[in-house]
């Protein structure tokens, strides 16, 4: 009789059994797809993204140990995607993050919004104020956010799924939610 | 301690040694740029922290068969890179042979490439003539 723990399901997939493929990307597609949106920000990019990483976790099951929780391994090979597809992205788009000059980067030359005093002050919700702003910062900093804050990652934890160096991390990290943080004072009206 | 938002943040995420949070919360008592700072980060903190809600579109189950379908392809081309199948061993095998055949132009261009060549007749050009001379043979024997 077939059962249809995790571990016995992992265990058929790793045999190659394509029911038990279908089941396991049942119960997880929907965890790759929304991590993926969170990440690229765009729904058919994560939806590109989706099939990626689903293909390499079929792909990669035989390297995967059974007895091991199988969900930050998932992720793992998710946010590879991610980051593969940032990389081939690369040449065509400037990143904010691009120094101009010793510890200035291009994002901070931006002009932030209008000073005039008579400009016309519209109420906006702030949560799709940060969502907009989530939406601007470049896809290493959405991908350290979201690690962050939506998978509850510590920064040694996202420097390891990410590969990143974790000096590098906490700088994406600080640097977002400074930008962030001043998106909010746009709408809560603080100074400073 | 300096007033510093990164301290902050840090502090927030609980990043900090015991040490270093007992530092900061000290710096808290004594600083209200920093409490309100913390504050205004805990704001943000709570809206990072509650996350969007993404619809799932509908075209998923479509992409999940794509990827079955991707994945045993690029399971099936593995195994076929990983050994040679028989008949591609068979094929490998007689390649020499067919090759000789094809080569093969007529009697008379046959004799005088064995005048050229000697013997350094191909053996497989030499084999299968042997060959076709003992079924011809045979044929003529049973007749």
């Amino acid at each position: 009789m077939k059962t249809n723990t995790e571990h016995d399901l992992i265990i058929r997939c790793r045999k190659g059994d394509e029911p038990a493929w279908r089941l396991l990307l049942t119960r997880y597609e929907a965890y790759v797809y929304r991590l993926c949106f969170r990440i690229s920000g765009s729904r058919d990019d994560a939806l590109d993204l989706t099939q990626e990483a689903l293909v390499k976790v079929l792909n990669g099951l035989v390297k995967f140990q059974p007895g091991r929780p199988f969900k930050p391994w998932l992720r793992q090979v998710t946010v590879n995607s991610c980051l593969n597809y940032f990389r081939r992205l690369a040449p065509k788009t400037v990143s904010l993050e691009q120094p101009v000059a010793e510890d200035i980067v291009l994002g901070d030359t931006l002009d932030g919004g209008t000073d005039d005093p008579a400009a016309v002050v519209e109420w906006q919700d702030a949560r799709e104020v940060i969502r907009q702003a989530v939406g601007r910062l470049s896809p290493q900093q959405r991908l350290v956010l979201v690690m962050r804050h939506q998978e509850g990652l510590s920064y040694e934890e996202i420097a390891s799924t990410t590969k990143l160096p974790l000096g590098t991390v906490k700088s994406y990290l600080f640097r977002a939610r400074q930008q962030l943080r001043r998106e909010l004072a746009g709408v809560y009206g603080w100074e400073g | 301690m300096k007033c510093s938002t990164e301290v902050l943040q840090t502090f927030l995420d609980g990043e900090m040694e015991p040490v270093e949070i007992e530092v900061v919360r000290r710096h808290l008592g004594c600083c209200p740029f920093c409490r309100q700072e913390l504050s205004r980060l805990r704001l943000l903190w709570l809206e990072l922290g509650q996350g969007e809600e993404i619809e799932v579109p509908e075209i998923l189950p479509f992409i999940r068969q794509q990827a079955v379908t991707r994945a045993r392809a690029a399971g099936q081309e593995v195994e076929g890179t990983s050994g040679v199948s028989l008949w591609e061993a068979q094929k490998l095998a007689w390649q020499p042979v067919l090759a000789g055949i094809v080569q093969i132009p007529g009697s008379r261009q046959i004799g005088r490439l064995a005048m050229l060549t000697g013997r350094g007749l191909p053996t497989v050009i030499r084999g299968l003539s042997s060959l076709a001379g003992m079924i011809t043979g045979r044929k003529r024997g049973r007749r």
